[in-house]
C-alpha cells in the first residue's frame, strides 16, 4: 500500500536523519514505528505524508510516487493526525471535522450528502455526536485529540497516519482511540502510527518497525521486534519480555535508574555483549554489590551497569584488554567475595578477562560459572578460553546452565567456608603480564 | 435555542442600511430620512431630482458614504485574512506594517505629483499597492529565518518596518513641504472631502481583493490548524498565504490611497465578527466585510457630525468608539458564547 524505498533524508548536509531506509506497508495492516527520540520516526512519518521530501529514494503509495501527486489527491489518499494541537479557532466540532473534506469539495461547492455523511460517520466514531455544535475550544485535551481523529477519518483515506495519537489521553482513553484506529473493522484502512507504549504497541500493531540512527533495527511481529536485546539498543532500557494472555509480548520496564545502595557481599561479573544484561539487574536488585570488567565502552553491558551504577572497569571500544584494566580488574576480583562468570564468548581480546578469573580462583576465591552454551561454541581464541574454563571447573569452580540460578546459589556459596586452597599450579601459569 | 444562520449577516445588512440612511440624512444640513429615501429612489431611477438637498446626498454625502463601506469592508476583510493565515489575533494590515507601506507608497506619489490618470483608474493607489507589497515583501524575508518563519518575528518585524516606513513619510514630507498639507491631511485618515472619483478608482481594487479573499475561504479555515496541518488536508499552504499576503495588501493599499491611514478596524472588526459568527471563513468573511462597512460609515457619521461643522478624522473615531466596544465583546462574548 505504502512503500518507502532506500530513502536518504538529512535537515542539514552531512548529518542524515534517515539512512538507506526502506519499508513496506501491506493494504490494511497496522504498523506501529517505534524508536528513542531523535531516532527519525517524525521525518519517516513526514516523509510518508508527503509534506517532507528524501533528497533520495522514493515514497510510493500504490504504484505512485508521491511527488507525482497534489497537494489534493494525495489528502484523498492519507490522513495525517499530527501530534500539533489544533490551535484556538471558534468553529463548531461539526464545522471543524467538515474540514476534513476539503480534499473533497470544490471551491464554492456546498457540502454534499456525501460530506455530510462522512462527518456524522467520523463524530460518531468518535464519540462526538453529542458535542456536535460545541465550539472547539470549550473542549477539553481528550476531546480535542479525538475531533483530530474525527478530522482524519473524515477524509476517509486508505491510509491513516498517526504521530503518537494517545499522547494527551488518559489510559483508558488511549485504550478506546486504539480500538477505534487499530482494531475490528477498519474497512480496510492501512494504519501507520507512532508510538511511545511498547504494551500498547504490541497489543494493537501486526507489525512493529522499531528504529534506531535513522534506520530500522527490527521489523516484524511483536514478538519478534520486542525483545530485550533490540529495546536494549534501540532505547538503551534493560526490560523483561514476559508473555501476554492474547499472545502478545508484554515489556516490564526496569523503571527508574537505581543506584545500587546495597551493602550485600560484593560480587565481580564478567561480562560483555550483552551477557551480564539480565546479570546485573538481578544481583543489583537482589541486595548485591556489584563490579563489572573488564569490558569495552559501548558495550551494551557497560550502559545497563551505568544505569544500575555498577562500578566497571572500561576499555576504549574494540580494543583488547589492557594492562592497566587488568591490573585494576585482579583488583575488584580480589576485594570481591565471589566471581560470576557470564555467558560469554572468548576471544583473545578478552580472553584476559578468564585468566584473571582463574587467578583468583587459584588464590581460593569463590567462582561461578554460567555455562548456558557449552564453552566450545563461545571459544574464538583457538581452544585457550575452553582450556582455562576446564581449569577453573578442575579448581573448585560452580557451573550453572542458566543465568537465573545465579540468585539461587550464590547464597549457598558465600556461606561455604573458603576452604579451597591453592592447588593445581597450573592455576598459575595464565596470569596476564600486566597484572604482575 | 439555535439562532438561523442567516441571522447574524441579516443583522449586519441592516446595520449597513441604518448606518448609511443616517449618515445621508445627518449633517450640518438636516435632510428627514423620509425625503433622503426619496430622492435616492429618484436618482437610482434616472430623474434629475434638482435642488440643493439633492446635490448634497448624490454629490457629497453618498460617494463618501459608499467610499468609508469600501474602505470599511476592504480593511475588516484583509485583517481576517491576515488572521487566518498568520495565525495571530494581533495581525491586521496595521501592524504588520502593510498600512505604512502602503502610506509611503502614496505619498511619494503625491509628492512627486504622479497623481496621474491610468486607464481611468488614479496611479495613487498603485503607488500604495507597490509599497504595502514591497513591505511584505521585505517584512517577510526579514522574518523568515532558516527558512521558517516566527509569527512573532513577523509581527516584530512588521512592527519595526511599519515605524521605519512611519519616519521615511515624516522625512519625505520634511524636503517635500509644498505638499505637506496634501499629504498630512490624508494621512490623518479621513473621508472628508472624497467624491465620486475616489470612489471610482477604489471600487475595483476593493471589489476584487473582497472576491479573491472569498474565494479562498476554505483554504483559511484550514490555515487556522496551521500550515503544516493545512497542507495534510491537501491544501497548498504556501501559494494560499502568499496570495493572501497580497491580496491582503492590495486591500489595505486601496483602503489607505483612499482615506489615508485608518487603524483599529482591520484588527477589532474581525475579532467582534468570530464572536458573533464564528471561524468558518465562508461566513466571517462575508459578514465582517459588511460589519465593517457598517461600522466605518457610523464612525464617520460621528466624525462629520459630532464637532460639526468641524470634521474629525474618521481614525480618531474608530480608536475613541471602537476600542471600548471591543473590549465589552471580549468579556462579555466570550462568556455566553458556550452557554
Amino acid at each position: 500500500m505504502l512503500e518507502v524505498r532506500e530513502i536518504n533524508f538529512s535537515y542539514t548536509p552531512g548529518s542524515p536523519v534517515l539512512r538507506n531506509l526502506s519499508l513496506k506497508v501491506n493494504r490494511g495492516e497496522v504498523l506501529a514505528v517505534l524508536g528513542a527520540n531523535g531516532s527519525g520516526k517524525s521525518t519517516l512519518l513526514n516523509l510518508m505524508a508527503g509534506t517532507a521530501r528524501p533528497q533520495s529514494g522514493r515514497v510510493l503509495i500504490g504504484q505512485t510516487d508521491l511527488e507525482r501527486l497534489s497537494r489534493r489527491s494525495l489528502a484523498k489518499r492519507i490522513a495525517v493526525v499530527p501530534q500539533s494541537e489544533l490551535g484556538e479557532s471558534l468553529f463548531t466540532v461539526r464545522e471543524i471535522v467538515m474540514l476534513g473534506r476539503y480534499p473533497w469539495q470544490g471551491y464554492l461547492a456546498r457540502e454534499s450528502e456525501e460530506d455530510k455523511a462522512a462527518v456524522d460517520t467520523a463524530m460518531s466514531a468518535t464519540g462526538l455526536s453529542a458535542l456536535a455544535d460545541r465550539r472547539v475550544n470549550s473542549l477539553s485535551g481528550g476531546e480535542r485529540q479525538r475531533v483530530q481523529m474525527a478530522l482524519a477519518l473524515a477524509q476517509k483515506t486508505p491510509v491513516l497516519l498517526l504521530d503518537e495519537p494517545t499522547t494527551y489521553l488518559d489510559i483508558k482513553r488511549q485504550i478506546e482511540l486504539l480500538d477505534l484506529i487499530a482494531a475490528g473493522d477498519r474497512g480496510g484502512r492501512t494504519v501507520i502510527m507512532i508510538m511511545h507504549d511498547l504494551n500498547l504497541a504490541a497489543a494493537y500493531a501486526d507489525r512493529l518497525a522499531l528504529l534506531a540512527d535513522g534506520g530500522i533495527l527490527a521489523l516484524g511481529t511483536p514478538g519478534e521486534v520486542l525483545t530485550a536485546r533490540n529495546l536494549a539498543e534501540a532505547f538503551g532500557i534493560t526490560v523483561d519480555v514476559m508473555h501476554g494472555a492474547n499472545g502478545r509480548p508484554n515489556v516490564v520496564l526496569h523503571a527508574m535508574k537505581r543506584r545500587v545502595t546495597a551493602d550485600g557481599p560484593l560480587i565481580h561479573l564478567v561480562g560483555g555483549g550483552g551477557t551480564a544484561a539480565n546479570l546485573i539487574p538481578e544481583l543489583a536488585s537482589g541486595g548485591y554489590r556489584v563490579s563489572l570488567g573488564v569490558i569495552n565502552q559501548g558495550d551494551l553491558d557497560a550502559a545497563v551497569a551505568d544505569e544500575w551504577g555498577v562500578e566497571t572497569v572500561l576499555d576504549p571500544p574494540a580494543s583488547p584488554v589492557s594492562a592497566a584494566a587488568a591490573e585494576r580488574c585482579l583488583g575488584m576480583m580480589l576485594a570481591a567475595e565471589a566471581v560470576v562468570v557470564a555467558n560469554v564468548p572468548f576471544g583473545r581480546g578478552n580472553l584476559d578477562n578468564l585468566r584473571l578469573v582463574l587467578r583468583v580462583c587459584g588464590l581460593g576465591h569463590k567462582v561461578l560459572v554460567i555455562n548456558e552454551d557449552a564453552i566450545g561454541v563461545r571459544d574464538f581464541a583457538g581452544g585457550e578460553a575452553a582450556a582455562i574454563m576446564g581449569s577453573l571447573l578442575a579448581a573448585g569452580a560452580c557451573e550453572i546452565k542458566h543465568w537465573q540460578m545465579a540468585a539461587e546459589v550464590l547464597p549457598d556459596m558465600l556461606q561455604r567456608p573458603t576452604s579451597m586452597t591453592p592447588r593445581s599450579p597450573s592455576a598459575m601459569i595464565s596470569v596476564p603480564n600486566g597484572a604482575e | 435555542m439555535r439562532r438561523p444562520p442567516w441571522l447574524p449577516m441579516f443583522l449586519a445588512a441592516l446595520a449597513l442600511a441604518g448606518a448609511a440612511l443616517l449618515s445621508l440624512a445627518s449633517g450640518p444640513v438636516g435632510i428627514p430620512p423620509g425625503r433622503v429615501l426619496r430622492l435616492l429612489c429618484a436618482w437610482a431611477t434616472g430623474h434629475k431630482e434638482s435642488g440643493i438637498d439633492a446635490l448634497i446626498i448624490v454629490q457629497i454625502r453618498l460617494p463618501r458614504i459608499i467610499l468609508g463601506g469600501l474602505v470599511g469592508a476592504g480593511l475588516a476583510a484583509a485583517g481576517t485574512a491576515f488572521q487566518a493565515i498568520l495565525r495571530n489575533p494581533l495581525a491586521d494590515p496595521y501592524v504588520i506594517g502593510v498600512s505604512a507601506g502602503a502610506g509611503l507608497g502614496a505619498a511619494i506619489g503625491i509628492s512627486l505629483g504622479l497623481d496621474l490618470a491610468f486607464l481611468g483608474l488614479s496611479t495613487i493607489p498603485l503607488f500604495a499597492f507597490i509599497g504595502a507589497l514591497l513591505t511584505v515583501a521585505l517584512v517577510y524575508s526579514l522574518a523568515r529565518i532558516n527558512g521558517r518563519i516566527s509569527m512573532s518575528s513577523l509581527l516584530l518585524c512588521g512592527v519595526a518596518v511599519g515605524a521605519f516606513l512611519t519616519a521615511c513619510i515624516s522625512l519625505l514630507l520634511v524636503f517635500y513641504r509644498r505638499n505637506l498639507d496634501e499629504v498630512v491631511f490624508w494621512l490623518m485618515g479621513g473621508l472628508s472631502g472624497r467624491g465620486w472619483r475616489q470612489v471610482w478608482y477604489t471600487a475595483p481594487y476593493i471589489l476584487i481583493g473582497l472576491v479573491v479573499v472569498r474565494l479562498l475561504a476554505r483554504d483559511l479555515n484550514l490555515m487556522i490548524l496551521g500550515e503544516e496541518n493545512a497542507a495534510h488536508f491537501g491544501v497548498n499552504a504556501t501559494r494560499t498565504r502568499n496570495i493572501i499576503l497580497a491580496v491582503g495588501s492590495l486591500l489595505a493599499a486601496a483602503s489607505v490611497a483612499a482615506s489615508g491611514v485608518i487603524g483599529f478596524v482591520g484588527l477589532m472588526i474581525p475579532h467582534m465578527s468570530r464572536l458573533m459568527v464564528g471561524s468558518d471563513h465562508r461566513r466571517l468573511l462575508p459578514f465582517s466585510a459588511v460589519f465593517g462597512a457598517a461600522f466605518l460609515v457610523a464612525a464617520d457619521t460621528i466624525a462629520r457630525v459630532a464637532l460639526a461643522p468641524m470634521d474629525m478624522p474618521v481614525g480618531v473615531i474608530t480608536a475613541l468608539c471602537g476600542g471600548p466596544f471591543f473590549l465589552w465583546i471580549l468579556r462579555h462574548g466570550g462568556r455566553r458564547r458556550d452557554a
